[in-house]
C-alpha cells in the first residue's frame, strides 16, 4: 500500500510540475526571448529543479516515518485543528464587518471553548478584556486606526 | 572618526535616548518572545510612534526593538520550539532539546551570554571599522550575491539531518516558487497571480513565517494532543534548572563565540544575507568543526550548537546595519522597514548620510552598544519571569499565539485576504510537518528568493552569460563551496551505506 509520505511527495510533484508548465505561460516583452534572463527564467529553473527532487523522493527507496500511517493519522486530533481552523477562517471574514473588538472577542472565546477551557471567569477576562486592551493599545497609544463598526454603532468610535 | 563617536556618545546618552534604548529592548524581548511575532512586526508597529521623535531617537528606538525581538525570539525558540523570527530558527535545533531534558534555564543563560557576546563584539568591529567595511560590500558584485545565497541554501539543506537532505532541497525549491508570485521585479510582469490583485505583490515574508512556523506549531500542538508542555510546565515551577555554566562548559564554547561572531557580522554586512543565514552558516560551520562525539549532540541539545546561531545572529544584526547606513541597501526584511522609515524622516541613506548626519549614524551604532549590555542586564535576571508567561494553560496560549500571529500580518496589510492565506499556509504546513519535511530551508528560500533572482539577472547582464561562474574568482570560490556542500551529504551516506554493507559481510 502506498504510503502517507508517498502521497505528499506525489502531490508536490503534481505541483512542481504545474508549477514549471505555468512558467511557460508567463507573459513576455517582444524580443525578450532572446535574452539572458526574461520573467520565465527563474520560475523555469525552480520548477525544473522541484520537480526532479520530488521525482527522486518518489523513486529512490527510503525508509517512511511513523507519523504518515494511517493509524498514526487517525490518532491525530483532526476535529480541533479544523474547528480552530474555521474559527480563524471565520475571524478574517469578520474583521472588517463586525468590527476588531467583536470579532476578536469571539474568536478568542471560541478558541478557549474548543481547547476544553470551561471556567467562566477565565474565558471572560481572557476575551474581551484582551481584545479591548489590544484596541486600545493600538488605536489609543499607538494612533493605529483600525475600523470599528461595532464601536461605531455604540458611538464609542468615529465612523 | 573619533569626532563622529563622541557625537554619537553624546546623542545616545541623551536622557531620552537611553530610554528609547530600554524602552525598545523590553518592548522587543517581550514581542519577539510570543510566538509569532517578529522585529519586522514589532519595528512596523513602532513607525507611526516614532514620526513625531528626532530621527536619531527614532532609530535607536527601533534598534533597541530589532535587539530585543531576536533575543526574545530565542526564548520563544527555546521553550516552545516556535521561534518567531526566522533569524532564531537555528537556535531551536539544539535549544528546545535541552529545555525538553530540563536544562532550559542553561540553554537560556548560553543564548544570553552568546547574544551579548556576538553583539558586543560585532558593535566593537563596526564602530572600528564601519566606513572600511563598507568598501568590503562594495567589493562585492550581484555573481557573488548570487553564489553567497546559493550556498546559504545548499547549507541550510546539507545540514537538515540525515536522510533530510533531499527533503529540504524540495523544500528551498518551494520557498523560491513562493518567492516568484506576484510581478517581477524587473519587468512588473505578473507571475503566478491568476488575476488575483491580493497577489499582485506577492506573498508578505510574515505572512508566510507566522503560517508556518507560529500557526502551524501552535496547530500541531493541539493535533497531536500535547497537553502542557514540560518544559513550560518546570518554567510555570520556577524549576528551569541552573542557569549556570560549568566552568568547561563555557571554555567550550568560547571559541564557538568567537568564530560565529566573526561570521555572523562579515555575513550581516552583505546586503540580503542577514541573520537567519548567519545563525544557519554558523550552526553548520560549527557541526563540521566539532569531533565526531560533539557533532552526534548536535540537534539533541549541543550547547556549541546553541552557541553558535545565538551569537551569529546577534552579530548579524550589527552587521547588516552597516550596508543600511553606508549603502542604503536594507541587509534584511527588518533592515528594510527601517530604510522606509529613515527615508519618511526626510533621511536618505547611503554614503553621504556619514558625512551629513553623523549623529546618526554614530548614535545607532553607539546604542546597539549600550542596548546589548540593557538585554544582559534585563533579561538573564528576568528569564524565569518572562518563561512563566509561555508556561500559561495551553487552551489560552493556543488561541492567542493564532491571534497575535493572524492580527500581527493584518496589522501590516489590513487585507482580510492575508488571514485567509495563512490558514491555508498553516494547512499545507501541518502535512509537510507530519510527513518530515523540514519548514526552516523554504522560509530561508522563500526570503531569498526574490534578491537571488535579481542578482542573477544583474549578473547574467553585466557578465553577458554565464561565464561569471568561472571568471570572477570569488564567485568560483563561493561555488565550490557549495558543490563541497552538496556532495558531503552523498559521500556520507555512501560511506555509510558501505559500513553498514561491510558490516552485513563481516556478520553473515
Amino acid at each position: 500500500m502506498i504510503s502517507g509520505e508517498r502521497v505528499v511527495s506525489l502531490v508536490l510533484l503534481a505541483l512542481f510540475l504545474a508549477y514549471w508548465m505555468l512558467a511557460y505561460d508567463i507573459e513576455l516583452y517582444p524580443g525578450s526571448e532572446a535574452e539572458w534572463i526574461n520573467a520565465r527564467t527563474f520560475p523555469k529553473a525552480v520548477g525544473a529543479s522541484g520537480t526532479a527532487l520530488a521525482a527522486l523522493l518518489l523513486v529512490l527507496p527510503r525508509q517512511d516515518g511513523a507519523a504518515m500511517t494511517l493509524a498514526a493519522l487517525r490518532r491525530l486530533d483532526w476535529v480541533r485543528v479544523g474547528l480552530l481552523a474555521g474559527l480563524m477562517l471565520a475571524y478574517g471574514l469578520l474583521i472588517k464587518s463586525a468590527g476588531f473588538l467583536l470579532a476578536t472577542s469571539g474568536f478568542l472565546l471560541g478558541g478557549y471553548l474548543v481547547l476544553g477551557e470551561r471556567r467562566p471567569w477565565l474565558l471572560f477576562l481572557a476575551s474581551l478584556p484582551v481584545a479591548a486592551g489590544f484596541e486600545f493599545l493600538l488605536a489609543g497609544l499607538l494612533s493605529i486606526h483600525i475600523e470599528d463598526p461595532f464601536l461605531a454603532w455604540i458611538g464609542l468610535a468615529a465612523q | 572618526m573619533i569626532e563622529g563617536i563622541l557625537t554619537g556618545l553624546q546623542t545616545v546618552l541623551q536622557p531620552v535616548n537611553l530610554a528609547m534604548v530600554f524602552v525598545g529592548c523590553f518592548a522587543g524581548t517581550f514581542i519577539g518572545m510570543l510566538p509569532g511575532l517578529g522585529p519586522i512586526s514589532a519595528i512596523a508597529l513602532m513607525i507611526p510612534i516614532t514620526y513625531g521623535f528626532d530621527p536619531a531617537t527614532g532609530l535607536i528606538l527601533m534598534a533597541g526593538v530589532y535587539y530585543g525581538a531576536i533575543f526574545g525570539g530565542s526564548t520563544s525558540s527555546i521553550l516552545l520550539n516556535a521561534p518567531g523570527v526566522a533569524g532564531t530558527v537555528a537556535t531551536s535545533f539544539d535549544g528546545y532539546p535541552l529545555a525538553r531534558r530540563g536544562l532550559a534555564g542553561k540553554a537560556l543563560a548560553v543564548a544570553a551570554y552568546a547574544s551579548f557576546s556576538g553583539g558586543t563584539i560585532a558593535a566593537i568591529f563596526l564602530l572600528l571599522a564601519a566606513p572600511a567595511l563598507a568598501n568590503v560590500s562594495l567589493a562585492f558584485q550581484s555573481s557573488e550575491y548570487f553564489a553567497l545565497m546559493v550556498l546559504g541554501l545548499t547549507a541550510v539543506a546539507a545540514f537538515a539531518g540525515r536522510g533530510q537532505f533531499l527533503k529540504a532541497m524540495l523544500m528551498v525549491a518551494l520557498g523560491l516558487a513562493l518567492a516568484t508570485v506576484g510581478q517581477d521585479t524587473s519587468s512588473d510582469i505578473s507571475r503566478y497571480t491568476f488575476g488575483m490583485i491580493d497577489l499582485l505583490d506577492g506573498i508578505s515574508f510574515l505572512l508566510v513565517a507566522m503560517a508556518t512556523f507560529a500557526l502551524s506549531e501552535a496547530l500541531m500542538t493541539v493535533l497531536k494532543r500535547e497537553r502542557v508542555d514540560k518544559a513550560a510546565r518546570q518554567a510555570a515551577r520556577g524549576g528551569m534548572g541552573s542557569l549556570r555554566l560549568a566552568p568547561g562548559e563555557a571554555k567550550a564554547i568560547m571559541p564557538v563565540i568567537g568564530r560565529s561572531s566573526v561570521l555572523g557580522f562579515f555575513i550581516g554586512v552583505l546586503p540580503g544575507a542577514g541573520a537567519t543565514i548567519a545563525s544557519f552558516l554558523a550552526y553548520g560551520l560549527e557541526r563540521g568543526l566539532a569531533s565526531d562525539k560533539d557533532k552526534a549532540e548536535f540537534g539533541k541539545g549541543s550547547l556549541k550548537g546553541l552557541a553558535a546561531p545565538e551569537t551569529a545572529n546577534n552579530a548579524a544584526c550589527s552587521g547588516s546595519f552597516v550596508p543600511l547606513l553606508t549603502l542604503g541597501i536594507p541587509g534584511s526584511g527588518t533592515t528594510a522597514v527601517m530604510l522606509g522609515a529613515l527615508i519618511s524622516y526626510g533621511i536618505q541613506p547611503g554614503p553621504r548620510l556619514f558625512v551629513e548626519n553623523p549623529a546618526v549614524f554614530w548614535s545607532v551604532i553607539l546604542s546597539m552598544y549600550v542596548g546589548n549590555i540593557v538585554l544582559l542586564v534585563l533579561n538573564l535576571p528576568l528569564i524565569p519571569y518572562i518563561a512563566r508567561l509561555l508556561a500559561m494553560p495551553r487552551p489560552i496560549l493556543v488561541p492567542l499565539v493564532l491571534f497575535f500571529s493572524l492580527c500581527g500580518v493584518y496589522l501590516i496589510s489590513f487585507n482580510t485576504f492575508d488571514i485567509q492565506l495563512m490558514v491555508l499556509f498553516a494547512a499545507v504546513a501541518i502535512v509537510l510537518r507530519l510527513a518530515g519535511y523540514p519548514m526552516a530551508p523554504m522560509i530561508l528560500a522563500f526570503v531569498l528568493g526574490r534578491l537571488m533572482e535579481e542578482n542573477l539577472r544583474r549578473a547574467l547582464e553585466i557578465h553577458d552569460g554565464w561565464a561569471f561562474l568561472w571568471e570572477r574568482p570569488l564567485t568560483l570560490a563561493i561555488m565550490v563551496a557549495t558543490v563541497l556542500f552538496l556532495v558531503a551529504p552523498l559521500v556520507q551516506a555512501m560511506r555509510t551505506r558501505r559500513a553498514s554493507a561491510d558490516l552485513a559481510g563481516e556478520g553473515g
